[in-house]
């Protein structure tokens, strides 16, 4: 090995991988020596994000919520889980309602009502109704006294925010704990947070989050981030197959189905993970009408549609 | 129009979207194609195959819309550029969620100030050779 590769590699971020809230988790930092606090300090956070909001956990805190009352009314949730359900109700606000948190009933409708690493890949035909989620308007919430109402039928999941959230928190506690740049990852959502390795923080988007030494299927690219964070939404992950249907996890809450396939794939880069996330899951529900409104955002995204062409917007690297 | 044709399936998904925006809410038939006796022909993205369902199940969304909302952590990147242009959807009258309007109030926010009303912006990614450190796709 050459002295510059030498130098180079020892440059590079260390990192260490694991599966946790029913994903594949990445942490990397750049001083080695503190991957292993980091680590720590990582597992112990998603560990109470799990307890918080797990939609699959009846034991946890967003769970209980659903639980029978003798009294009707406001509950008070914990702090974590009311900075979670602030997050989801921002989504929806900025979103329009495409990225709605009460599609608890929708997504368990449809066979999604467990870890997926539980869900059947296939199974037989479920009844397919086209019924609008109750809507996030119907949430009642004060972020300050973290009261919260909901109304009766309506169920709460956070899945579409929660891990780009928990992304963006571990990010920035773990750069200010370990004193280097660190790289979170929660499959396809990623927050960086701290000094950046030269040349800044290099991520391979492409349909499916899986481990960097192996081939991608479909497009790809490598582009590099030096803050904030990048999502990628698709719907070519998380599918399963009821019958005749493939069905995938991004619901349009407006039908409470999986929304059509337009674009199959959207990475967006932002301010913050779930900014980012928050707009490439509205992008694919969105359809058509994304790259025009990603652009008017001003958020840089790759798009790619259903045959798998590709298409960017607001600065993101264009692909020959 | 064919209803088993996705494309058809997505042009009135976007067409009860644009309804929605808006809020001209409009109830019954017809918003999701054709419904006839009562039913609903519709076909899945990717699917070759038809289900049904009821009308009294097929809805043309009475409910998704901008209302309350809160502050969000997340805090921008730093020497990231001012956010973009406002997001689309602004609150909507008479939401019922106490938390609307509040963007100061944060009681928890670990990542600051993405309080913001819109979707905070970031620099472009830049290209970059050899093979990515992590991936993003979907999971």
């Amino acid at each position: 090995m050459c002295p510059a590769e030498a130098a180079s590699r020892a440059a590079d971020p260390a990192s260490a991988d694991w599966t946790a809230l029913g994903t594949q988790v990445w942490l990397l930092v750049t001083d080695p020596g503190r991957l292993a606090e980091g680590r720590r300090l990582l597992e112990a956070d998603l560990a109470a994000v799990d307890a918080a909001c797990s939609r699959f956990r009846p034991d946890s805190e967003l769970m209980k919520l659903d639980a029978p009352r003798s009294q009707p009314g406001p509950v008070q949730v914990s702090a974590l889980l009311a900075e979670a359900i602030a997050v989801a109700l921002r989504a929806a606000r900025l979103t329009d309602g495409d990225v709605d948190p009460t599609v608890g009933d929708a997504m368990s409708a449809i066979g999604y009502d467990r870890d997926f690493a539980l869900v059947p890949a296939a199974g037989p035909p479920v009844k397919l109704s086209v019924r609008a989620v109750p809507g996030w308007r119907q949430v009642e919430f004060d972020e300050q006294s973290r009261s919260l109402t909901l109304p009766d039928g309506v169920h709460l999941d956070l899945g579409a925010t929660a891990k780009a959230w928990a992304a963006d928190r571990s990010a920035a506690r773990l750069a200010g704990a370990l004193g280097c740049g660190v790289l979170v990852g929660l499959g396809g959502d990623i927050s960086v947070a701290g000094e950046p390795p030269a040349g800044g923080w290099r991520i391979r988007v492409q349909d499916v989050t899986g481990r960097p030494e192996d081939p991608p299927r479909g497009p790809s690219a490598v582009v590099a981030i030096h803050g904030g964070g990048l999502a990628t939404s698709s719907t070519t992950a998380r599918r399963w197959r009821r019958g005749g249907d493939v069905l995938h996890h991004i619901l349009d809450p407006r039908t409470g189905l999986p929304a059509p396939v337009y674009w199959r794939t959207v990475s967006v880069a932002a301010a913050t993970c779930v900014d980012a996330n928050t707009a490439s899951t509205a992008a694919i529900i969105r359809g058509r009408e994304a790259p025009d409104w990603l652009s008017n955002l001003g958020l840089p995204a790759r798009l790619v549609d259903a045959a798998g062409n590709v298409r960017t917007v607001s600065g993101w690297p264009g692909e020959t | 129009m064919d209803s088993r044709d996705p494309r058809a399936v997505s042009a009135v998904v976007d067409r009860e979207r644009a309804r929605q925006r808006l809020r001209a809410v409009t109830v019954g038939a017809g918003i999701l194609g054709v419904a006839v006796a009562g039913a609903v022909a519709f076909n899945l993205p990717g699917s070759t195959h038809t289900s049904s369902s009821s009308a009294a199940g097929t809805s043309s969304g009475t409910s998704a819309g901008p209302a309350s909302g809160s502050p969000a952590p997340g805090s921008p990147a730093p020497g990231s550029p001012a956010p973009g242009s406002p997001a689309p959807g602004s609150p909507a009258p008479g939401s019922s969620a106490s938390g609307e309007g509040s963007d100061d109030s944060g009681t928890t926010g670990s990542a600051a100030s993405s309080s913001s009303g819109s979707l905070g912006s970031s620099s472009a990614p830049a290209a970059s050779s050899g093979s990515g450190a992590v991936t993003s796709g979907g999971s």
